[in-house]
């Protein structure tokens, strides 16, 4: 049949070892990049000519609030793919993104909140963007208390999954909302992100940036990933040559 | 090079958005790292335990 | 175990015969009936939410001012908070009663959708906590300096969202089915998905205070009690499942 080829590739020892021989090509790549868009952003890239070198904050709240939504995406879909097809490798997937997840939109929270002192004034201003980030949080704080109710594992699995589904599907209606709500009343909002004429020097540095994250989380969830298999896979024989050594 | 940690003036919230950032993903990797060392115990100690049986 | 707690018992009781078929919508109608009928056996059950969201109403002019004028301002945000807090308080009773003696074990092996046996106790638990909510809150807000002109919309906004709020309750609800001492936890799971409920209502509310039309938010809050009405109720039936298993 055509899924065999399909469960080999998501049967748990092949997930393991093959996770364990990725992260490298993942890690090394990150590494370069994020070092190269740091000294891109932090030195070769010219001030702003608005916001002077405050500016530079961008090229780590960008990126983080990324991965925030990205690997929000990331669970909800693997979450669902669990759901559907029963597989347990999904769900460790969920289970690894979570954290990682959680810990950039807090990153995201924290920057822009740094970087609107010298633009607002005032370290919290009630920003949709900002808002939204905040709610995603709650989301996120939300979903890793319901998996960690439940003591059974499976069932943990299976809860969180719902819930991943229910929350991404509401993401954007919450987007929506509070970009609906802060029109009303009219906050002052600094635009920072997508402005029409970014010359390269400042657009390449951000570019890496965002590369270079994308792949660091692509690395850290391959770790944490084996880590989950594990958990899940109880008296199995090829955990005995994986780890029995 | 002190005009570069200057940063226009702006040092105070640059550098500390950049080390929350930098902080932020050395903690992911030694979660990671950690998660993984705790399974791979767990794993041991209940193979250890079959063979005991 | 109390009468009428097992489907089929109450489908003989209503004259069906055991191995008769009744449609759909005759047994979501017996499993409203049931419902209703046991609540108001529990009249307590039913006062407790209505008295906080008094209660809740009652602390902002005592924490902020007496003076109706500046209380006008607040009170959309008073009302809805109260609304959403009190709502949440109520979902304790939608699955525990029946998850504690087994009758939910039982809706579930009956054959029957169980999407549609959780649509009618939803809607059961929306008449009869949601309605009476939306009918005290123009009260309340005369109380808070309302002028009487705002009382229709009030008490549309509020019947409006609180169908919404039912919904999503009640997928928090199945979520949280296993967890002992779920309070918390359900207030984060659905707190945050929520909050497009408490824009659009608080936004038709303030509308309606100020005497503008509030057609806008209240198709808005229509249609999420539509796209809730949907979905909900699948994702309550997997998170009940999961939960029984």
């Amino acid at each position: 049949m055509a899924w065999t080829w399909f469960h080999r590739l998501a049967s748990p020892p092949h997930i393991y070892r093959t996770a364990a021989r990725l992260t490298p090509w993942f890690a090394w790549p990150a590494a370069l990049l994020i070092v190269a868009g740091l000294i891109g952003g932090l030195w070769l890239a010219p001030p702003d000519y608005q916001q002077g070198d405050a500016y530079r904050i961008m090229y780590v709240h960008a990126p983080s609030a990324w991965l925030s939504l990205l690997v929000y995406t990331i669970m909800a879909v693997a979450g669902g793919i669990g759901l559907i097809w029963r597989m347990k490798v999904a769900h460790a997937v969920a289970a690894a993104a979570a954290p990682i997840g959680a810990s950039f939109t807090l990153a995201t929270l924290v920057t822009g909140s740094l970087w609107g002192k010298p633009m607002w004034g005032t370290y919290w201003q009630w920003d949709p963007r900002l808002t939204s980030e905040l709610l995603l949080f709650f989301l996120y704080l939300g979903y890793m208390g319901l998996r960690s109710a439940f003591e059974d594992l499976q069932r943990a699995d299976r809860a969180s999954a719902v819930l991943a589904v229910v929350g991404v599907i509401n993401v954007p209606i919450i987007h929506y909302s509070v970009v609906w709500w802060n029109s009303l009343h009219q906050g002052p909002s600094v635009m920072y992100l997508g402005k029409p004429t970014m010359p390269p020097s400042m657009l390449v540095p951000l570019l890496l940036m965002f590369l270079g994250f994308t792949l660091f989380f692509a690395a850290v969830l391959l770790v944490r990933l084996r880590g989950e298999v594990l958990l899940r896979e109880r008296s199995a024989h090829w955990v005995l040559e994986e780890v029995g050594a | 090079m002190m005009r570069f940690l200057d940063m226009g003036g702006y040092y105070p919230w640059v550098w500390p958005s950049f080390a929350v950032t930098l902080a932020v993903m050395g903690l992911n990797v030694y979660w990671a790292r950690r998660l993984l060392a705790q399974a791979r115990r767990t794993a041991l100690r209940r193979l250890q335990m079959q063979e005991e049986k | 175990m109390a009468e009428g707690t097992i489907l089929e018992a109450g489908l003989a009781g209503a004259g069906f015969a055991r191995d008769s078929h009744p449609s759909a919508w005759s047994v979501a109608r017996l499993m409203l009936e049931r419902d209703l009928r046991l609540a108001f056996r529990k009249a307590s059950q039913l006062v407790q939410p209505l008295a906080f969201f008094a209660m809740v109403t009652t602390l902002f002019p005592l924490a902020i001012t007496p003076e109706l004028s500046r209380l006008r301002h607040i009170a959309s945000g008073v009302l809805w908070a109260a609304a959403l807090l009190s709502s949440l308080l109520a979902l304790e009773f939608l699955f525990r009663d029946d998850a504690q003696d087994g009758t939910l074990e039982q809706y579930a092996l009956s054959g029957r959708a169980l999407t549609g046996l959780l649509s009618a106790k939803t809607a059961a638990h929306w008449l009869l906590t949601g309605l009476p909510l939306a009918l005290m809150a123009p009260l309340a807000a005369v109380a808070l300096g309302v002028p009487s002109h705002a009382l229709p919309g009030i008490l549309a906004s509020v019947t409006l969202g609180t169908v919404t709020l039912s919904l999503l309750g009640a997928v928090g609800a199945a979520l949280t089915l296993g967890v002992r001492r779920a309070g918390a936890l359900l207030s984060l799971l659905t707190l945050p998905l929520a909050i497009p409920v408490l824009i659009f209502g608080a936004h038709a509310t303030q509308l309606a205070i100020r005497g503008e039309p509030y057609g806008a938010p209240l198709t808005l809050l229509a249609a999420l009690a539509v796209f809730g009405m949907t979905l909900a109720p699948l994702a309550a039936a997997a998170a009940v499942r999961i939960n029984l298993e």
